[in-house]
């Protein structure tokens, strides 16, 4: 995969989570889904996919 | 089957694409994540937004580095606690809810009040990524296990590491609750291959090994992780380590309200700046970026304290930066010899800087005389001038003092220039210390102890 597919399929995983994260009401799985988007967002940082300083700021 | 495929195993740095990125590149990334930070903090920290209003300044009149350096105002740590104490323990220098809190941490109130540090999943995550660039670099993967000769108190110490153990996938094996001589036989018992330590308790532990017949060569560490103090970059203290150890010695360079900001360098004789979380400058007396290659404190922005913002932090430690390509490959900034001391313990002795990390280094020169050590700094017709207590060797005998003092005073003259005298002592005349050593006393009136400017602070 190029740089920029990783970076795609990474926003693309973020998103999901974050959709997992405002529609479950289970607390485990919630937190799986953040602990995910934080992920993401820390991979996406480091391959220099600067959007926002957190994940929370990034999609609220 | 292992944690990572061999192809990311062998790669030599844990994120190949920024550590080798040029430098002209690195800083176009520094610009848009330094927008991105000024942004967050303006928007939700009272004291960052006071402070930039104060200095009138918007996050958006920031478009280039050069309005960065000129526009920005440094913060010190004064500031900080003076944000906290409006509502403690965080007050307005806090830029989150208490819901997103993952841990705290205090200083020790050393130099005053201590200083409350929040962390946040996200930044308890990526102080243990900082750690992991050096543990990558040195050949630490996952199949290895690390021991942390630590207590796991409310100081950040250690902390760090163990998220960056974490993070890495490699095994904790946890020496807290344990006296020395305990955690020696832990350490025969697991068998870890990497210790954590400040450079006083790695010779410390030698000490406690020698008295119960233990070979530190032969036990299963290979790695010597230093951090908390200088050592890890002073060659001569690297190496007695690494000869009591029969061990590899490696640093990291990180502050208790920053995080761990300098990973070392895989050659061992300096640290390079973590790009990926945060940005630094090498200022002057005046706040004026000094050039690659000189000295200057160092002043530095986290990307990582979402909590608690800190830009254009000063530190107070003084550093060497160059921008010169480092035999390991990587575009970091890198900083020879590491910490080379505190702006507050600079002493000008006949108009020659003298830095205490300097001092160290050429004492092991001599041989005969030990790390047990203390610096007096005072002051005569108005010239600073130090003193060196230091402890001969055993084998040493006491008829034989006078000589070895001559013989470092000689090393002091001909490598720095400047007369320092040394007073050699009996084995065990000195205090011992388990964690951080207490080395420097400043004997000095209060208007004579030159800074840079400001106020002193506590390292991690």
């Amino acid at each position: 995969m190029t740089r920029n597919e990783i970076l795609a399929a990474l926003a693309d995983i973020q998103a999901r989570a974050r959709a997992i994260r405002d529609a479950v009401d289970n607390p485990t799985v919630e937190r799986v889904a953040q602990v995910i988007e934080l992920n993401c967002h820390v991979a996406r940082w480091d391959l220099g996919d600067v959007e926002a300083l957190t994940p929370e700021d990034q999609s609220r | 089957m292992r944690l990572y495929k061999p192809a990311t195993e062998a790669q030599r740095f844990w994120n190949p694409y920024t550590q080798t990125l040029p430098r002209a590149e690195l800083d176009r990334l520094h610009l848009r994540k330094l927008r991105t930070l000024i942004a967050y903090a303006y928007a939700r920290s009272p004291m960052y937004r006071r402070l930039l209003d104060r200095n009138r300044v918007k996050p958006e009149q920031i478009r280039t580095l050069d309005d960065f350096v000129q526009r920005l105002p440094f913060i010190d740590k004064k500031e900080i606690l003076d944000a906290q104490a409006v509502s403690p323990p965080f007050g307005d220098a806090l830029a989150i809810p208490e819901d997103f809190f993952n841990q705290r941490f205090a200083t020790s109130g050393s130099t005053g009040v201590p200083l409350h540090i929040p962390l946040s999943q996200a930044s308890a995550e990526l102080w243990g990524e900082s750690w992991v660039y050096l543990y990558w670099a040195i050949g630490l993967r996952a199949r290895h296990s690390f021991y942390f000769a630590f207590n796991w108190g409310i100081f950040a110490a250690f902390w760090s590491a163990y998220m960056g153990v974490r993070r890495l996938g490699g095994t904790v094996v946890s020496g807290g609750g344990l006296d020395s001589k305990a955690r020696l036989a832990q350490i025969a018992q697991y068998r870890p291959d990497a210790i954590f330590a400040t450079p006083t308790y790695a010779l410390y532990l030698g000490e406690v090994a020698r008295e119960a017949g233990v070979d530190l060569r032969k036990t299963s560490i290979s790695y010597v992780i230093v951090a908390g103090e200088p050592g890890g970059s002073i060659p001569a203290t690297r190496q007695a380590i690494e000869d009591l150890w029969g061990a590899k010695c490696y640093e990291l360079y990180g502050i208790a309200e920053i995080g761990p900001n300098n990973p070392g360098c895989p050659l061992q004789e300096g640290v390079h700046l973590c790009e990926d979380w945060y940005h630094a400058l090498v200022v002057d007396e005046q706040g004026r970026p000094v050039p690659y290659g000189e000295v200057g404190e160092h002043i530095v922005t986290s990307y990582i304290q979402d909590g608690q913002p800190l830009i254009k932090y000063r530190t107070h430690d003084l550093v060497r930066w160059t921008d010169a390509p480092c035999g390991c490959g990587q575009t970091w900034l890198y900083y020879p010899g590491g910490v080379l001391g505190r702006t507050d313990h600079m002493l000008i002795i006949k108009g020659v800087n003298v830095y205490p990390s300097a001092v160290e280094a050429l004492l092991h020169r001599v041989g005969g005389l030990t790390e047990h050590y203390e610096l007096h700094a005072g002051r005569e017709a108005a010239n600073d001038f130090l003193t060196v207590k230091v402890e001969a060797r055993p084998d040493v005998a006491a008829d034989g003092y006078a000589r070895l003092a001559r013989e470092a005073e000689g090393v002091f003259k001909s490598v720095i220039g400047v007369t320092i005298g040394v007073e050699v002592q009996p084995p065990a005349s000195l205090p011992r210390y388990e964690l951080k050593a207490r080395r420097f006393f400043d004997h000095r009136p209060a208007e004579h102890r030159w800074q840079l400017a400001g106020r002193g602070g506590e390292q991690a």
